[in-house]
């Protein structure tokens, strides 16, 4: 914790990166013990890109995604 | 239009039955156009009274206000996913990093090699910091056990 305080993160900055580091360490686990496949580059990409805007509640990811595919 | 082939998943039964919810919208959607999908959104739609809380905690872990900015919450995520060898994580939490940094290059840089990217100083410190989580964490416990306030229960 000294390292980050003296860097100027404040506790706030590091309960968030303490948050993001545990969820992804489950998420890690979750998707690779049940068999989610990576896709394609350029996949990721547009899917990064979408995801970029929406965040992350399933509604919004939708309608980027309606959006996207009408005007594929 | 012809539908893609994706390797299955693991559990038949959990990509077989999608429960309605946003995330069985958007698999179909995606399948209809004939396009690949994120395989994790069977996971949440196979038990959505469960998973929509994920999603919720999701959405306020990456996005809520924070002096930690979008971006860099997604290159830890990108990093964290890195370390455990999660291809499909990395690759779509890179994806999004590269988005709000606008760099790729620099995504990828950090990933190849933290200490040699153009990450300044104080990021490259909270991305060890995310490694030791990941990486060392029974190292962790054993140097904060001096105050330990289970002694009786100590290993």
């Amino acid at each position: 914790m000294e390292a980050l305080h003296s860097q100027g993160w404040t506790d706030e900055a590091i309960y968030f990166t303490i948050l993001v580091v545990s969820l992804f360490n489950f998420y890690n686990r979750w998707v690779t013990t049940s068999g989610v496949h990576p896709v394609s580059k350029e996949v990721h990409r547009s899917h990064g890109k979408r995801l970029a805007l929406s965040g992350y509640e399933p509604k919004h990811r939708l309608d980027g995604m309606q959006k996207a595919l009408s005007e594929y | 239009m012809k539908a893609i082939e994706q390797e299955p998943m693991y559990l038949p039964e959990v990509e077989a039955n999608p429960q309605p919810s946003p995330y069985a919208d958007l698999i179909h959607v995606t399948k209809t156009a004939g396009r690949e999908y994120w395989q994790i959104w069977h996971l949440f739609a196979f038990r959505p009274e469960v998973t929509s809380h994920l999603a919720s905690f999701t959405e306020g872990v990456m996005r809520a206000p924070s002096s930690i900015s979008l971006g860099l919450r997604e290159l830890i995520a990108a990093y964290t996913s890195w370390m455990n060898d999660c291809q499909f994580c990395w690759r779509s939490h890179a994806a999004v990093a590269a988005e709000l940094l606008g760099s790729e290059e620099l995504v990828h840089s950090v990933l190849r090699d933290l200490e040699s990217s153009p990450l300044p100083e104080n990021e490259k410190a909270l991305l060890r910091f995310a490694a030791k989580i990941t990486k060392q964490l029974p190292e962790m416990c054993q140097q904060g056990r001096g105050s330990s306030p289970f002694p009786g229960l100590d290993r």
